[in-house]
């Protein structure tokens, strides 16, 4: 098969998942299920195909969707190492996360949605992945958006869940409103080509950067400044970053294979890979890659102290998430070329494989609650502990685990002049990622060890249960602690695969090496003991308190609890400020707008009635009215 | 008095007074019928007494009258009829019982 039949296929085959469920196949559960499960095998395999035939100069074939006298928009594929490599983590954590959701949606009376949805999904984002113009990557932009909204809201009989899948609609929204204008402003600036019209086909807007075409002044600032600015809203939206991170934690409601899957591989990771994508656009201007810097950095710090205190496991999970997918940013935004990106994969596995654990450990204890995981569970499941032992230390960064190597070509691409202030955020955020991530192995797996054990009921806690109150334990079990070893396994040789990627992507496999002997690392691996003995002292050791040392500061400990309170700050902007101007809209709708339609209409009823009185139904009265009027005619044309 | 014109239209239009008194203040509808008759009558003498002395040629006049009167016949057996339907419907035939029209 040639390359754009594998694209077609590998991006086709789950969205005639989708189809066919809307078709009515849906009726029939065990079909969609099949249907899915060997879609998203051959959308895997196509991955693969591409990854491994790709041609040294890349591959892009498109065919015009929409075009007028001055735009086109293009569909096709565009092949790079890039593309593929992504691509590949997508098709394969998909695959994962479909098998592993034929054991844990195994009861579920709503799985043939459950499935054909995931479909859609991993559908939108591989056509993110692949996507040869810019305008199909916003199409497929939201429909990741959107299907996620979807697995979100899943449970949608729960409340709580509708609201989070709202909420994560909406604030995602608000980013993709930006980048909806960058992309905009970038179309009418890019060059004009042969045929006298615009377009954002991805290759030639690199093209036009590395050119420097896009120069010029907009609004009194560099061109490239204005749009990298606008398209990070989109990025900052999707990737959940500060100030629109708070919709992640939430999305905590849909089933943990969605978590898994919408915090490794698709979601999350389209805004760090749209960064990676147009890395270049966004590199031309100081101020935007400082602000992404800005942000992500201070993202990384903010998200891994509330994974510090919380409580449920799933919601450390994803604060976790927030503060990873910083680093991935930061990496990129400091100019390497490799370090993201590099993280997004390793992330993707062992953030996956977390996710993956974590529904096993929530199935048995009935529970997300990282106490009550420990009491009822801790170390009786093999497979579960093992995935949480693996993922942990990768994230926590033990030297030669998957993060590890990554985050370690991050920081040294962050250690150079003129980033130290965003370094040492980064150090910071290295040690509090080992902390919480230390102290959520320790309270799982070292229960035994606990001084004192309290039982904190969460909110998470009775959702879950009502999922699981009628799970069936066999061959569904099995299949769950499979897929979690199997991604257990791959993820410990995730860290070593770095110059096989670095070379994929076409770079120089040195970018990726680690000086073991610099600075850098002894720093790393002094943050990472920091922060991991502080929690084992805290948590692990024998006769622990169990509690964290920050609840000797009971105001930032309930703050961090809290989120920072963005929560309420978003309350209070849309109570006070979005309010506002719904009053005053609503003020000139009641005083402007609706009364000048009532005078209309009173005027009309008055009218109506003052002739109407004309209408006594007195017949002699008609006729003398008549004879008045004739009368009155006939003086006036005698005057004349 | 003197055969002119004046003397015809002061009569005829004496009698038209006469029928719309009749007709606006009359609340029994054949007595408003009669009314109308009698304002028909008026316009034919009208009729007839230009033609008599201003037309070239007076026949044309009394076509006319002949004409209005046929026409007055017709309308007084419709009236008539729409009268009694009236009639049998209400049980009278007084236009004040007649208001359903009041808007």
């Amino acid at each position: 098969m040639s390359l754009s039949q594998w694209g077609l296929l590998t991006i086709g085959a789950p969205l005639v998942t989708f189809v066919l469920f809307l078709l009515g196949v849906g009726r029939r559960p065990t079909l969609t299920v099949a249907l899915s499960l060997t879609t998203a095998a051959l959308a895997c395999a196509g991955t693969w195909a591409m990854a491994i035939t790709l041609p040294e100069a890349g591959y892009q074939a498109t065919t015009p969707w929409a075009a007028t006298a001055d735009f086109s928009i293009h569909l096709g594929i565009r092949l790079t190492g890039l593309s593929t490599a992504m691509g590949l983590v997508v098709g394969t954590i998909h695959l994962l996360v479909q098998l592993y959701s034929l054991g844990y949606m195994a009861t579920d009376p709503a799985q043939a949605r459950y499935f054909a949805v995931l479909s859609l999904f991993a559908s939108a984002m591989l056509s993110v992945v692949y996507a040869a113009d810019l305008i199909q990557t916003f199409i497929a932009w939201e429909l990741v958006g959107l299907s996620s909204y979807l697995l979100i809201g899943f449970w949608n009989f729960k409340p709580s869940a509708a609201q989070a899948a709202k909420k994560a609609f909406i604030m995602t929204r608000f980013g993709d409103l930006g980048l909806f204008l960058g992309l905009a402003l970038l179309m009418l600036n890019m060059p004009v080509e042969a045929g006298g019209a615009r377009n954002l086909l991805i290759a030639l807007i690199l093209e036009a950067v590395a050119n420097n075409d896009l120069a010029g002044n907009l609004f009194g600032y560099d061109q490239h400044t204005v749009i990298g600015l606008l398209l990070l809203c989109g990025i900052v939206g999707k990737s959940a970053q500060f100030p629109l991170h708070s919709w992640l934690p939430d999305a905590m409601e849909g089933p943990t294979p969605v978590s898994a899957l919408l915090h490794s591989a698709t979601m999350v990771a389209a805004g760090v890979y749209l960064f990676a994508l147009l890395q270049p656009l966004f590199l031309a201007s100081s101020i935007t890659s400082t602000v992404a810097l800005g942000i992500a950095s201070f993202t990384a710090v903010m998200a891994a102290g509330v994974a510090m205190v919380n409580p449920d496991m799933k919601r450390v999970l994803a604060w976790s998430s927030i503060s990873q997918l910083s680093f991935m940013l930061m990496g990129l935004a400091a100019g390497s070329e490799v370090a993201g990106f590099f993280h997004l994969v390793t992330h993707a596995g062992f953030k996956c494989l977390l996710f993956l654990s974590a529904g096993i450990f929530i199935h048995l204890a009935h529970s997300g609650d990282l106490t009550e995981i420990g009491r009822k569970v801790g170390s009786r499941s093999r497979a579960a502990s093992l995935g949480l032992l693996v993922g942990a230390a990768s994230l926590a960064g033990v030297p030669a685990m998957a993060g590890f190597m990554s985050k370690e070509v991050i920081l040294a691409q962050l250690h150079q002049p003129g980033y130290e202030g965003f370094y040492w955020l980064a150090l910071l955020g290295s040690a509090m990622t080992a902390y919480y991530a230390t102290r959520m192995a320790a309270v799982i797996l070292r229960s035994d060890s606990a001084a004192v054990s309290h039982h904190r009921d969460t909110e998470q806690t009775k959702q879950e249960v009502d999922h699981d109150s009628n799970h069936q334990g066999g061959l569904a079990d099995s299949i769950m602690a499979m897929t979690v070893v199997g991604l257990a396994l791959v993820t410990l040789g995730l860290g070593w695969l770095g110059p096989q990627l670095a070379g994929h992507l076409g770079l120089d496999a040195e970018l990726v090496a680690i000086d073991w002997d610099s600075m850098g690392v002894g720093l790393a691996v002094t943050a990472l003991l920091a922060g991991g003995g502080l929690a084992w002292y805290d948590y692990g050791r024998t006769g622990a308190y169990r509690e964290g040392f920050l609840s000797g500061l009971p105001a930032i400990e309930a703050m961090l609890k809290d989120g920072w309170h963005m929560d309420r700050c978003w309350r209070w902007v849309s109570d006070k400020i979005i309010a506002g101007l719904t009053l005053s809209a609503l003020f000139i709708d009641r005083r402007a707008i609706d009364r000048s339609i009532d005078g209309v209409a009173d005027g009309a009823r008055s009218g109506g009635v003052l002739a109407a009185s004309l209408q006594s139904g007195r017949l002699q009265w008609y006729l003398s009215l008549t004879l008045a009027v004739l009368a009155v005619a006939l003086i006036l044309l005698e005057w004349k | 008095m003197a055969e002119t014109l004046g003397s015809y239209l002061l009569l005829s239009s004496a009698l038209f007074a006469v029928g719309l008194f009749g007709v606006l203040l009359r609340r029994n509808l054949v007595a408003m019928l009669i009314g109308v008759e009698l304002m028909l009558n008026a316009v034919i003498i009208n009729l007839v007494a230009f033609a008599r002395f201003a037309g070239a040629d007076p026949g044309n006049g009394q076509v006319f009258a002949l004409f209005v009167i046929g026409v007055a016949a017709a309308e007084a057996a419709v009236g008539l009829s729409i009268i009694l339907t009236v009639f049998k419907a209400r049980g009278a035939i007084s236009v004040d019982r007649l208001e359903e029209l009041s808007g």
